[in-house]
């Protein structure tokens, strides 16, 4: 047999058992506080991110209140009717 | 099942038991090359979890193009040599000058070195400096090919050549004199 071959197998089985398990749970570990930093990150780097900018002087995406709904910007269209100019009582 | 068909599962699920799986394929053949590149058993462990978080952690990137496997050696080399880089290790690996200059002895045949019984072989490895033990288990154990193994050190094929050549009969020279002269 290849002498080669013969210390690959032998490398090999001195990884086997306890110190293979135990790499892999420590990968476990590892990968569930990647995914947990992720998810906290995905849930308040909006709200973080805005806190910076409204601290830096800009203004925070809550602030603008004055957010056209979808209808109310149909009336932008330039080839579409004027809007009609609501009647009052009298 | 074959490894795309799990690690698009794992993409879209997470799902434990194909972590499992692909940690059950490659967790050996990981070890095995860290030891190749390392030497020492708890570097090649700490390596192995290293590797297997980064490749899980950026399995987005694998695009199917090169083997699952291929793309899994890559990413241990490279971080096998970043840690070699980072510790003082790393001039004697990385030089392109040789020591000793070109001598025109007939290449030793590999069957010398393949031959060997495995005590005999440690023994020599142990002789040798870790560079030129990393180059010759790397072709040899590893079965990596010259052209990848100049990339990856960063030299050309055959500067990469040559030394193999000057390992192979320093290593056949250290067998003799321990393992033959006796007989």
């Amino acid at each position: 047999m290849n002498s080669f071959l013969a210390l690959q197998d032998q490398d090999l089985a001195a990884f086997n058992g306890e110190r293979r398990a135990g790499v892999r749970k420590r990968v476990e570990r590892e990968l569930r506080t990647a995914e947990f930093i992720a998810s906290i990150v995905e849930l308040f780097g909006p709200v973080m991110a805005d806190t910076l900018s409204a601290l830096s002087g800009g203004q925070g995406i809550g602030a603008d209140e004055t957010y056209r709904t979808f209808s109310a910007s149909e009336d932008d269209d330039p080839l579409g009717e004027p809007p009609t100019v609501p009647t009052g009582p009298g | 099942m074959e490894d795309l068909d799990i690690v698009q599962a794992y993409r879209a699920h997470q799902h434990a038991t194909c972590f499992q799986i692909l940690y059950d394929r490659y967790a050996g053949k990981v070890y095995s090359k860290a030891m190749t590149m390392l030497h020492r058993p708890g570097e090649a462990e700490d390596a192995t979890q290293e590797i297997f978080t980064k490749i899980f952690l950026s399995l987005g990137q694998f695009e199917g193009q090169a083997k699952f496997s291929t793309w899994i050696y890559s990413i241990t080399y490279n971080l096998c040599i970043d840690k070699i880089r980072k510790s003082k290790r790393s001039r004697e690996l990385f030089a392109s000058e040789v020591e000793n200059p070109p001598d025109t002895a007939e290449e030793v045949p590999d069957e010398a070195l393949m031959s060997m019984q495995v005590n005999e072989l440690r023994f020599v490895l142990q002789q040798l400096t870790e560079a030129e033990r990393t180059l010759l288990l790397m072709k040899y154990k590893d079965g990596v090919k010259i052209r990848a193994i100049a990339e990856l050190l960063g030299k050309n094929e055959s500067a990469v050549k040559m030394q193999l050549k000057r390992i192979k009969e320093k290593a056949k020279r250290i067998h003799d004199k321990q393992f033959t002269s006796i007989a």
